[in-house]
This record gives structure tokens, C-alpha cells and sequence, in this order.
């Protein structure tokens, strides 16, 4: 199936405007997983500032933290030592139903394996963020119509995850992200589980919505895919090894 | 707001529709454990709880008598008391009723039926106008012997009648006397008592008539035998009628102190119930409440551990519905609707099942002249507790299920498709196992109980003979017998069926053996210094010559009564041993005296064994004969004894009867046997009732036990794939998951035994006398149980060690 290229939308100047320019700032961050008498230093003084607009790669190899960063940033998970400050608020010991507000309203997940809720339809998918949101019907409809217009799924819509592709899938994700209108977005390998030109699809996608004023957090180890970035992080053994600039 | 509740909603349909195995599993044992509860209340709501059939039953009230020194008000009001608050009160129209025994003779036949005996106002004070004809007014004419006419009850109409019309002005002969019916009443018309519809109603201006045993009624004022009630008349309150009620006995007891002195009226709300029986109502209502409430928890807490087992399924969806923002109560709520909205259609099928319950209760209710009046089996009363109880079905099972899947390791399932990791929800699954399994020995153990004691009464010596004997008990009051006409036809009776080819003896009592009727007294033993000793209260029975002989009682010391022992003779008395003891043995109390009132005093002649006097649950009863001869009844219970078998002898023995007496109802005629399977019909019923419940009980604990090791091996596939593998043998696999299995349930079942120790002390009195701690079914049931758990784990643990280890490696 053809797949175009969706135009870039920017955020309202005015919103934009209000917002912090630092979406997230790590300082000192540590992660330290102790089962039993083993303990396991996942992350290790992590100072990380990602700015608003920013298309950040994190890369590394297999079991060098990136998926701990991660939930981190994405407050699935809380540092062990350190300070996360989210849109200029610390979040470090926040309880969990402030997580799971933050959460629903500034973050966006996509994940490698898609997560859509197999007994929901597409469009159920999209809309459920915005359920937990209390909010009103007919905005949630038409939210969830532009989020599927804008990643062109809106004609599958009605479809369930198992009668769609591996790409049509994330592109799933995506919109239930896109929908809710996050301050950042995380994706976690992406392209992980999708061939290459699904893969491809999906990265000008996410680079499309970068070019609209989104911030992206993207781990990934293919570096294909590295140069969608414009900046690109190196994390080894739980330590950032390396930040720099991406020309692409 | 309520958009996102109606998309909880949607989605616990979904997950219905999308899961309909396992739903359906859901569903039945959750339907299993409302069902019975639905179905308890149903019954109280149809018997207790449905309105009596009067007019405005607010304004109308009970009247009790408060006895100084009674531990609570009882409803008994003598005939004269009954007259005086009727004519004196200025705030309530008093009526009355009681029971009336009677014989009706129609078509050459008599038989035997309760009816009721009422004021002239009893239907003008409760409201009702009959179906057919008319009923009796007060004012028509309350002159002693003035009403010969009867109002027949709805059942009774259509039973005798066929519902014709043409019964009206038609003549029935009762109690000897000719009474014209004048009316019908309508089908859910009871009276003044709720459910038992009487055959027929008569009025008090015939009551000498229809009770000519106590001529002394109508004047005697300590004889409380009638039930008063009454209603407020308008412009007053019962505040007000209670202190008009309180100045008439103040009257009273000036008038009459030799009765009513220690006695006073009240007014309490009408409620259809006498209170009488309320209590006894009250501990069954409290009996079924407990037995169907651990039923339902049972059911709970099996799905309960269902749902757990099955959260493994749904931790990817829980973690995503969090990754994207649902707090920790969205998703606890959401769990709920699910789980309540399962419990609701549980609830249906309940309520199908409830329904079904109900006919079958009715089909086995005893066959009879009187009415049953139930209220409907579903009402808006029913359909309220059902999803109230459908509600918090739901909330029970769905609490700690959605507890436990609202806090998930929210990284790991979103890494990873597959399912795996336990929410660390292990632990409370396994306390619901054992839980399971606890309440499930309870049950059992207490219907284990019920059916030993059966068992028990079945198979246990009552003291009397239980075969070749044919009883028939009459009360020769309602056929019009004076004294002197009891004594002739006694003596007639017992020669005419002595004679009868097969019969071997024959003889008279006034109650027979395992009778439902009883008399006691107060007796005190007289010392040889003629000093009396502390007064003991004995059971009564009347008994004639060869009574003993003919029952298979046998003598432990002294004599039977004989012909001597007449009116003008010493009063004599046959004691049994448990008595006896009293007087320091059998032997000893030979030629004692006793006092059994003021100025009676009477001679033991003889001290036979022990039996069954009432019930065989009953402990040693003290208890005592006196020779009919000497104390006359005309209640009388023939005991014949036969040569063979006594079924038999029951044609003959009925010719014998009817040609020597057509008047006589023959209805009671009866083998032993039958009359006392008769006595054990409660017992059989709570046998059976409670071997229900623990059967239920068993299968939903297999169910969940079932159903939580089958998803245990399923969620474990892959370290039973990596345990083979590596050379694991199938029969070690499937021991060590028995074994992981096994230990729930001893747990369990241990916990049972502990708590069944404490909960059947108070089914003690319900077993017939066997034990609430018999070690054999405390040993049996748990047992049993775990065998049966034993196969439930089994089953899947083998199919789990079925697979082909590189499938499971190769698809994990």
C-alpha cells in the first residue's frame, strides 16, 4: 500500500511559547536494580537535557540502560538517585496517580511491539488516552479523527491490530499518540519489529512530526534509522559515553 | 463521566463476548453461588415478606398478652378476655381466630382437616369481601349456636369442589353438625396469618358445636386459646390504643385477679407472622442466610481465583492502559465493572434457576386441603436483591483480582509480548484456593453431619418396635363423643379389632410413639418421710392395659396397668428408667409417690425402658404414663400389632373400621413404618438440603482449583519446556505441580476442619442426636475432598507434560 509522507503540523506559537524550553533535564540520574544480594547499576549519574523540538537518538548496545533511560523519561519507572525534572517540574518522587496524569498528558509512548489493545479497534485505541483524560466526546472524536488522518490510517479505523500490518500497526501507535498531543515522545526501538520498508515509513514519519515542532526521544540500536536524529546519545554500561549533534 | 463508565461497560462486554469459555465458566459458578441465595430469599420473600391479602394492613394490629414473669408476649387470649376488649375498647374493633380441628363427613366418607374458627367481624375487621357469595357479618346474629354456615377457603373450593359455583347453600356435616356454605373466598385470602390458606372459616357463635370437649370455653378466662387481632379505627393511633389496652386490663385484673391479675394487653404492628413461630422462623431465615452466604462467598472466591489465574493473560493490556495514563483506580474501577457486569449476567442465570427452584418447591410441598399461599416468585423485591446480591458478587470477586493487576511491572509486559510474570499475584490466588477449600469442608462437613445423623436416626433403636404395627390416632371430640360413648367405643374398638384374623394385640395411648403432639407437667417426688423433693418436669403419655406389650416397651421393673387401676382406685403411674434414676433405680422406685399437682398424688407401679417419645434427636426424657383408665382423654392413638406384615393389614384393619364406625376419618391410618419416615421427614429434608450445598460447595472449589492450575501450567509452559528439555521426566513434572497443588488444598481443608470444629456446635440440636464432632465424617470429608482436589490438579499437570518441549521452547 502507498504511503505518503504526512505534511508537518506546528504547535500553536502561544503554547509553545508558555512551555519551558528544557522539556527534560536529568541530573545525576542513577538506576540500581537489586535482586537479592546482586545489584546491577543500570544507569549511572545520567545528566541528560533534551529541549523542546529536539529529535534525540539514544544508542548503544544490548543491555547498556537505554530501555531504563527510557522508562525513566517516561515515568514508568523512578531513578534511584538523581533528579528528573519534566516541562520544569520535578517529577522524581512524585506518587503514582501523578505519574499516571503526567503520563497521559505529556508523554507518548511507541513502542517496538506496537501495544494496542487487541480487543480494541483502531479508532478505540486512539481514543482510550483521551477516556482517561474525562474528556468530552465529540472533542475525542474529532481528535482521534485528525490523529488518524495525520499518520493516514483514518480508513482503517474501524479495524482491529490483528487485521493490520506491522506498520499500519505503529502507525496505530503513533496516532494514539499524536491524539493526546504529549510534550515529548518516547519510542522505543520503533522500527524493532517492522521490515525495512515499513521501518522507513515509519521513521519519516516520526521525522515529519519533528519537523512540526514535536520532541522526539527515540532508542535504537540500528543505525539506519540514527540519522533521523539530530542529535544522537551513546550510553555504555549505564553511563553516557557520548552527545552530539546529527547534520543527517 | 458517564461516557467513560459506558465504555467500561462496552469493553467488560467485549471481554465477554471475546472469552466466551471462560466467561461461561465465570458465569456458572458465580450463578452457582447467587443462585441459592436468590432462591433463600425468594422463598422468604414469597412466605414472609409478601403483604397478607387485607385491607390497609398499617392500620391493623396484633394484640399480645404480657404475662408478669414470661420471658416475651404471647398471642393467646381466652374467649371471655377476647368479649370484654371487644366490647370496651373505643379504639379498636378486636377480632379472633384459632385453629379448629375438624371432621367432615361428605359423600358416605369423613375426613379429618384443619379449618378455622373466627369472630363474626373477623372479615369485616380484615377488609376482605369473598369471591363467591358472601361472608358473616358481626351484628348478624352472635347468639351461641346462631351461624351454622361456613366460608370456604380458595384451595379447598377447587379441591373438593372443583371450583363450581353451585357450592354455595350447599350442606356440609362437621364435628357432627350441619353447616351451609355461604361464600368463597378469593385465592390469595389467608386470614390473619400469612402463607396457610384454612380449608374453611366458621364463626365463635358455633364454637360448641365444633369444640364440645371444653363446654367451659366461652366463660373460662384463664384458657388462652385464640390468636386476637384488630384494627385501628379511624382518628386514632396505636399509642392510643396501646393506653386503652392498658386501662382495660387495669379493669380486668380488678375484675377477675384470679386470672388476669399478673396480666395486660398490647397493640404491636401486624405483620402476618405469629410470634409464636417468629423466633423459629428467625433461626431457619439465620440458618439458610449463613449456609447460602458461605455458598456465595465460596463462588466468589473460586472466580475470584479464576480471574487471578487470568490476569497473566491481560498484564500487557493493563501495563499499556497505564503506560498511556490510566491511574491505578481507573484500571481498579474498570476491573470492577467487569467483574460486576459478569456477576450480573451470573445473576440472570440465577434468577432462571431461582425461578425453577421455586416450582420445585412448590411441587414439593405436602399435598393437602390447605391452601399454600405464596407470594410471586419474582417481584421487584427479587429482582432488587438479585442485582444487589449480583453487585456485591461481583465486588467481592473482583476486588482483590483487580487489586493485584492494577499494580504491575509496567516495563516488562511492554517489552515483551508473551505472557508471563504473576503480578505477584501468586500469593493471594493461593490464599483463595485454600480459602476455597476451607469453606468448602465446611459444608460438607456439615452435610456430612446432617446425613450421618439421618443415618443414625434411620438405623437407631427408639425403643419401641418399628415393624409389624398399624397406628391410627383420633380425636373423638370432633365427632361429638361424651365421655361415657369415648369409653364404650374404646372398648368396642379394641375387641372388633382384636378379633381381626392377623392382628396380634391391640391397644390405646393417647399420643404414639414419635408423636408430634405432647403434654407435660411438673412432678414431685415425695420422700418416704412424705417430704418433697425438687420438682422435675416429666413428658406425658396416657396408657391403657397392654399398651407396653402390644409397642414393644419393655418392663425394667413392677407391672403394667390392668383393670383394676380404674377412676376409683389409687392413682397409679408407669415411669421410664431415665426417671426412675431419679428415685435411685428402677427397682427403688417402685411404690414411690409423687406429686403431680395440688391434691394428686400418685403410686409408681412400674419403670419401663427408655425410647423415643417425640423426635429421635431428643436426649433421655424424663417421663411418665398414666393409665387412661384413671385421667380420660378422648384424643386416642391405637397401636396394633400384627402378626405379618403390616402394610398388609391395612385393608382389613380399615374395613374393620369403617364397618364398626363410618363417621371416623381414616386418613391416619398408618404403618409404623410410615408414621415414623414421617417423623423423619425434616431431617431427611436437611439431609438432602445441606448434601446440595456441600456437593455445590465441592464442585466450585474444584472448579477454581481446576481452573487456577490449568492456567498455572499454561502460564509455566516454558519451564516445563526448558525442565524437559534438560531430561526432565514427565511423571516428576506432574508431581511436583501435585504436590505445589496438594498443599493449597490441605491447607485449605485444615483451616476447614479448624473452623467446622467451631461452626457445627450450633447444628447440634438438627442432627438427631448424632454428633456435631463425629471424627468419621471429620476424617471422610477432607478426604474426599482432597482426592477429588487430587484430580482436578492432576488432569491438567498431565496434559501440561504433554507437549513437545521444542514447540514451547521454539514458540517462546
Amino acid at each position: 500500500m502507498k504511503q505518503s509522507t504526512p505534511q508537518p503540523t506546528r504547535a500553536p506559537q502561544s503554547d509553545l511559547q508558555s512551555r519551558p524550553a528544557q522539556v527534560i533535564r536529568l541530573e545525576k540520574v542513577s538506576k540500581v536494580f537489586a535482586v537479592e544480594d546482586v545489584e546491577t547499576r543500570a544507569l549511572v549519574d545520567v545528566d541528560l537535557t533534551i529541549n523542546r523540538g529536539e529529535f534525540v537518538a539514544v544508542s548503544g548496545p544490548s543491555g547498556c540502560g537505554k530501555t531504563t533511560l527510557l522508562s525513566i523519561l517516561g515515568l514508568l519507572d523512578s531513578p534511584t538517585a538523581g533528579n528528573y525534572t519534566l516541562d520544569g517540574d520535578v517529577v522524581t518522587t512524585l506518587s503514582q496517580p501523578e505519574r499516571a496524569r503526567l503520563r497521559n498528558k505529556k508523554i507518548g509512548f511507541i513502542f517496538q511491539n506496537f501495544n494496542l489493545i487487541g480487543d480494541l479497534t483502531v479508532e478505540q485505541n486512539v481514543d482510550l488516552p483521551l477516556t482517561y483524560q474525562s474528556m468530552r466526546k465529540a472533542d475525542r472524536t474529532r481528535r482521534v479523527q485528525e490523529a488518524l488522518e495525520r499518520v493516514e490510517m483514518s480508513h482503517r479505523a474501524r479495524h482491529y491490530p490483528s487485521q493490520l500490518s506491522g506498520g499500519q500497526q505503529q502507525r496505530a501507535a503513533v496516532a494514539r499518540v499524536l491524539a493526546v498531543s504529549p510534550h515529548i515522545l518516547l519510542a522505543d526501538e520503533p522500527t524493532g519489529n517492522l521490515d525495512s520498508k515499513n521501518a522507513e515509513s515509519i521513521m519519516r514519519l516520526l521525522s515529519t512530526l519533528h519537523q512540526g515542532g514535536a520532541t522526539i526521544c527515540m532508542v535504537t540500536h540500528d543505525p539506519r534509522y540514527i540519522n533521523y536524529a539530530r542529535r544522537i546519545v551513546d550510553l555504555l554500561d549505564g553511563r553516557v559515553v557520548d552527545d552530539r549533534s546529527n547534520a543527517g | 463521566m458517564w461516557d467513560s463508565w459506558w465504555q467500561d461497560i462496552r469493553q467488560a462486554a467485549r471481554l465477554v463476548r471475546n472469552n466466551p469459555g471462560f466467561s461461561a465458566v465465570l458465569i456458572g459458578c458465580l450463578a452457582l453461588g447467587i443462585g441459592p441465595t436468590t432462591t433463600a430469599f425468594s422463598l422468604i420473600n414469597a412466605s414472609l415478606l409478601h403483604a397478607v391479602d387485607v385491607d390497609s394492613p398499617e392500620t391493623l394490629v396484633t394484640i399480645l398478652t404480657n404475662r408478669v414473669g414470661a420471658e416475651r408476649p404471647s398471642e393467646g387470649i381466652s374467649y371471655p378476655n377476647y368479649v370484654d376488649l371487644r366490647d370496651r375498647s373505643t379504639t379498636l374493633d378486636v377480632a379472633v381466630a384459632a385453629d379448629a380441628k375438624l371432621s367432615i363427613r361428605s359423600e358416605g366418607t369423613s375426613e379429618l382437616a384443619e379449618g378455622a374458627m373466627v369472630s363474626p367481624n373477623f372479615f369485616d375487621v380484615l377488609g376482605r369481601k369473598a369471591l363467591l357469595g358472601d361472608v358473616f357479618h358481626a351484628g348478624d346474629n352472635d347468639t351461641p349456636g346462631s351461624q351454622p354456615v361456613v366460608v370456604l377457603g380458595y384451595a379447598y373450593w377447587q379441591d373438593k369442589f372443583q371450583g363450581s359455583p353451585d357450592v354455595l347453600g350447599k350442606t356440609m356435616r362437621m364435628n357432627g353438625h350441619d353447616f351451609k356454605v355461604v361464600g368463597v373466598m378469593p385465592q390469595s385470602f389467608t386470614g390473619q396469618m400469612a402463607v396457610v390458606q384454612p380449608i374453611l372459616w366458621a364463626s365463635t357463635t358455633m364454637l360448641d358445636e365444633i369444640r364440645p370437649d371444653i363446654p367451659s370455653q366461652r366463660v373460662q378466662r384463664n384458657h388462652s386459646w385464640m390468636d386476637p387481632f384488630a384494627r385501628i379505627r379511624p382518628g386514632a393511633s396505636i399509642e392510643q390504643a396501646n393506653k386503652d389496652l392498658a386501662d382495660i386490663s387495669r379493669q380486668l385484673a380488678a375484675e377477675f385477679p384470679q386470672s388476669n391479675e399478673f396480666m395486660s394487653f398490647s397493640a404491636a404492628p401486624f405483620t402476618g407472622i405469629p410470634v409464636s413461630i417468629a423466633e423459629g422462623v428467625g433461626q431457619l431465615v439465620a440458618l439458610a442466610g449463613v449456609v447460602v452466604l458461605l455458598l456465595l462467598l465460596l463462588s466468589c472466591s473460586s472466580t475470584a481465583a479464576l480471574q487471578l489465574a487470568r490476569a497473566t493473560v491481560r498484564r500487557r493490556e493493563i501495563a499499556i492502559r497505564m503506560a498511556i495514563g490510566a491511574s491505578r483506580w481507573r484500571i481498579v474501577r474498570q476491573l470492577l465493572v467487569e467483574s460486576v457486569f459478569v456477576a450480573i449476567l451470573a445473576g440472570g442465570l440465577a434468577l432462571l434457576l431461582t425461578l425453577w427452584a421455586f416450582e420445585l418447591y412448590k411441587v414439593l410441598l405436602p399435598d393437602g386441603p390447605r391452601g399454600i399461599v405464596l407470594g410471586s416468585s419474582l417481584d421487584y423485591r427479587v429482582l432488587a436483591f438479585t442485582l444487589l446480591a449480583s453487585v456485591v458478587a461481583g465486588i467481592l470477586f473482583g476486588l482483590a483480582p483487580a487489586w493485584q493487576m492494577s499494580r504491575p511491572d509496567l516495563i516488562a509486559p511492554l517489552k515483551s509480548q508473551e505472557p508471563g510474570g504473576d503480578f505477584g499475584s501468586a500469593r493471594v490466588r493461593n490464599v483463595l484456593v485454600a480459602a476455597q477449600f476451607a469453606l468448602a469442608v465446611v459444608l460438607m462437613i456439615s452435610a456430612g453431619l446432617f446425613v450421618r445423623g439421618l443415618r443414625r436416626a434411620q438405623t437407631l433403636d427408639p425403643g419401641f418396635e418399628t415393624e409389624r404395627m398399624v397406628i391410627f390416632d383420633t380425636d373423638l371430640t370432633i365427632y361429638g363423643y361424651s365421655m361415657q360413648r369415648t369409653n364404650q367405643f374404646v372398648d368396642d374398638f379394641l375387641k372388633r379389632i382384636g378379633e381381626l384374623p392377623g392382628v396380634e394385640s391391640v391397644s390405646v395411648s393417647r399420643f404414639p410413639p414419635l408423636s408430634r403432639s405432647s403434654s407435660n407437667t411438673g412432678m414431685t417426688p415425695i420422700g418416704e418421710d412424705l417430704t418433697a423433693g425438687a420438682s422435675v418436669m416429666v413428658g406425658l403419655n396416657w396408657a391403657a392395659p397392654g399398651y407396653f406389650d402390644t409397642v414393644g416397651i419393655p418392663f425394667v421393673a413392677g407391672r403394667d396397668f390392668n383393670t383394676k387401676d380404674s377412676r376409683l382406685s389409687k392413682r397409679v403411674v408407669i415411669i421410664n428408667e431415665s426417671l426412675a434414676r431419679r428415685f435411685g433405680g428402677a427397682k427403688e422406685a417402685l411404690g414411690k409417690m409423687a406429686s403431680g399437682g395440688p391434691g394428686e398424688s400418685v403410686e409408681i407401679v412400674g419403670v419401663v425402658k427408655d425410647s423415643k417419645y417425640w423426635s429421635f434427636g431428643e436426649e433421655d426424657v424424663d417421663f411418665v404414663y398414666l393409665a387412661i383408665a384413671q385421667t380420660p382423654t378422648r384424643e386416642l392413638a391405637f397401636c396394633i400389632r400384627t402378626n405379618g406384615d403390616a402394610d398388609a393389614m391395612l385393608t382389613p384393619i380399615a374395613s374393620a373400621i369403617r364397618s364398626f364406625n363410618n363417621d371416623l376419618a381414616l386418613s391416619p391410618l398408618r404403618t409404623i413404618q410410615e408414621h415414623t419416615r414421617q417423623s423423619l421427614a425434616p431431617a431427611r429434608m436437611s439431609a438432602i438440603l445441606f448434601a446440595v450445598m456441600g456437593g455445590l460447595a465441592l464442585l466450585l472449589a474444584v472448579i477454581g482449583v481446576y481452573g487456577v492450575v490449568s492456567y498455572s501450567v499454561t502460564r509455566r509452559q516454558l519451564e516445563i519446556g526448558v525442565r524437559m528439555a534438560l531430561g526432565g521426566q514427565p511423571r516428576d513434572l506432574i508431581a511436583l505441580l501435585v504436590r505445589r497443588g496438594l498443599r493449597l488444598v490441605a491447607i485449605g481443608a485444615a483451616a476447614g476442619i479448624c473452623a467446622a470444629f467451631g461452626v457445627t456446635r450450633f447444628l447440634a440440636p438438627l442432627l438427631n442426636g448424632g454428633s456435631p464432632t463425629d471424627w468419621q465424617v471429620f476424617l471422610f470429608v477432607p478426604l474426599v475432598l482432597v482426592a477429588v482436589a487430587w484430580l482436578a490438579i492432576y488432569l491438567p499437570a498431565r496434559k501440561a507434560t504433554r507437549v513437545d518441549p521444542m514447540v514451547v521452547l521454539r514458540y517462546e
